[in-house]
């Protein structure tokens, strides 16, 4: 009797979370539906066509943000990787601490966009005297970053046998060798979530950027006017997110995979 | 002349405790031997100082084959280890484990193949080399971190309970391999154990350990028959143990043990000499007694308290005037309740009690 009680309300749950990735996803499907539409600002699809692609292949002004973010978001990624492989890997083998250090790289997770962007401009701007613009995108976008990605270097380290390393030792290999054959490889899930939440939160991020850009425009800061303003070009937008969002969405994706992937035993 | 293998007063402390305290080992060229002990008894502490995984608070020596060793990290070490779990890499297939002490020896791409198939025959595994990892059983894990350990050529192979996840029927099976490789191949071996039956069916010598020291050593048939300390006989499963204290006899090892239900003859076993009166222990295990009528020699009688039926016979516990003991039965009378048991001299090693 409780069994089947049991089995109907793990259906009803199972039915609310298919609901809600319908919520989650629906919108996005909208979006795209849109971009292929007459008039996507009356909100309606219809009269199919792909002119407001052809117009967002000939319009240059978004090139320049799109490079510009690009160009940011592997910097972040390559920063992020650089800063999780080494804290991640020492994290489990510290004796002491090892839980409130943890907690100290994660909770920045916990403030606000917004607030964290303030917090970083009035520091950086006025107390270290940093000026405002692609240094301080960097580190505002790689203090965002970091937390994911060291969760992601975590996950993986946590089934990493550290056991491994002796072995590699006891045949001969030099600790150089033994991080390069035996560690990279098999962190490597690791390694890849790190670089890909670098890359993508840094290369959606607008709330810190609104604060800490300065001059300088990146692809969100660039959309953000462009959808707020100038209504002529409000059509090539729902062009540029879909293609944006199909990128990294297939990124998020793989990365995913990779670290879900049940690691070789 | 010195030893192949050389360590000399070795110290290791960890955390608060001692894992080793003193230890000396020696070790011949071609020889297999059993350092065994409890959990916690220092074995596995002594085998990492060994592969250079610890380093020893103290040191007088450390040598193998007349070489310092106390200063090489482990990845210069002439030894190989065959580790508990095996410590395979997962991400590897068999053919490129194996071959890993090779490739970064530099080892040519054609040599290392050879090399590593050859390894794999040796070892029963012929036409596993393209296999994952994760697609082998127990068995097949371990000869591959064998193959792996021994394609080096290593002075010494060590062997860090290297049956311990294997079930008996695979583990008897591997002991004889084992054996049969290290003969023909001259290897030394050092083998970590908590086994008693593994220790004594294969080694040259066997080394006991407790608490961090080196308690006997001798061949097998030594620490068997003639245990030096009380913890000795008890891990040897002689579990009839009396206590009391030395008689001295006629010859310097004949000695008697005087305890409350009787005196009985043995042979001193400790490794000072026995002095009158001293504490003592007489250790006899339960398939040595023999079943008798008459009460001449050393013999007990006592009260039949329990039975278990063994397959081969029954386990029988009496109570006797010096203790409990058991003994084993091959028949057995519904009627009789009172028995009496004998045990040559021979098979009663007496020996000092330890002191704490």
């Amino acid at each position: 009797m409780t069994d089947r009680v049991l089995q109907g309300v793990s259906r009803v749950c199972l039915a609310g979370g298919f609901a809600l990735t319908g919520l989650i996803y629906a919108p996005v499907v909208w979006l795209a539906i849109l971009s292929v539409s007459g008039d996507p600002l009356s909100g309606y699809p219809g009269g199919w066509s792909l002119r407001w692609y052809g117009a967002l292949a000939q319009d240059g002004s978004w090139t320049g943000p799109m490079l510009r973010s690009m160009g940011l978001a592997t910097i972040v990624s390559a920063l992020c990787v650089a800063i999780a492989l080494p804290v991640g890997r020492s994290l489990p083998r510290l004796r002491r601490g090892r839980s409130l250090l943890a907690a100290g790289f994660l909770i920045p997770l916990g403030v606000p966009g917004t607030v964290m962007g303030l917090l970083l401009f009035t520091f950086y701007r006025v107390v270290l005297g940093v000026r405002m613009g692609n240094w301080s995108l960097v580190l505002a976008h790689v203090v965002l970053a970091l937390p994911f990605a060291l969760i992601g270097m975590l996950i993986a380290v946590s089934r990493f046998d550290i056991g491994l390393l002796d072995a590699a030792a006891d045949l001969g290999a030099s600790p150089w060798r033994r991080f390069l054959d035996i560690e990279c490889p098999l962190l490597m899930p690791g390694i890849v979530s790190a670089a890909l939440f670098g890359f993508l939160l840094s290369f959606t991020e607008l709330p810190r950027s609104l604060f800490v850009a300065g001059p300088y425009q990146t692809l969100p800061l660039y959309i953000w006017a462009e959808a707020s303003s100038r209504s002529g070009h409000v059509p090539l937008i729902f062009c540029l997110n879909t293609l944006i969002t199909l990128v990294s969405a297939s990124a998020a994706a793989f990365m995913v995979l990779s670290l879900g992937r049940t690691g070789p035993r | 002349m010195s030893s192949f293998l050389e360590a000399i007063g070795i110290s290791l402390v960890r955390g608060s405790a001692n894992a080793l305290e003193n230890v000396d080992l020696t070790v011949e060229k071609g020889e297999l031997l059993t350092i065994l002990g409890p959990s916690g008894s220092g074995k596995t502490s002594l085998l990492r100082v060994l592969g250079g995984f610890e380093t020893p608070q103290r040191a007088d020596r450390l040598r193998i084959d007349g070489e310092d060793m106390l200063k090489q990290p482990p990845h210069r070490r002439p030894v190989a280890t065959v580790f508990q779990h095996y410590a395979l890499f997962p991400h590897l297939p068999v053919g490129a484990n194996v071959e890993y002490g090779l490739r970064v020896r530099k080892v040519s791409r054609e040599q290392r193949r050879a090399r590593a198939q050859q390894a794999l025959a040796l070892l029963h595994l012929e036409g596993k080399y393209d296999r994952r990892i994760d697609e082998l059983s127990g068995g097949e894990r371990q000869r591959v971190a064998f193959a792996r350990a021994l394609v080096t050529e290593p002075k010494i192979l060590l062997l860090d309970e290297p049956m311990g996840a294997l079930d008996e029927h695979l583990r008897k099976a591997l002991e004889q391999e084992i054996r049969t490789l290290q003969r023909d191949l001259g290897m030394t071996v050092i083998q970590v154990t908590h086994g008693r039956e593994e220790a004594l069916s294969m080694s040259d010598r066997v080394v006991v350990m407790n608490r961090g020291r080196v308690v006997q050593t001798g061949a097998p048939r030594d620490i068997f028959d003639r245990p030096a300390t009380k913890f000795v006989a008890d891990f040897m499963g002689l579990t009839n143990v009396l206590l009391g204290s030395v008689v001295l006899g006629a010859a310097p090892d004949a000695v008697s043990l005087q305890t409350d239900g009787g005196r009985f003859d043995g042979i001193w076993s400790g490794s000072a000499p026995p002095s009158q009166g001293q504490p003592a222990f007489l250790a006899v295990h339960p398939e040595r007694l023999r079943r008798t009528i008459t009460c001449s020699g050393n013999s007990l009688t006592g009260r039949l308290r329990g039975m278990t039926y063994a397959g081969v016979g029954w386990m029988v516990d009496l109570e006797t005037p010096a203790g409990q003991i058991s003994a084993t039965i091959s028949r057995h009378d519904a009627s009789e309740d009172i028995m009496t048991f004998t045990w040559t001299p021979e098979d009663g090693p007496i020996g000092p009690v330890d002191v704490a």
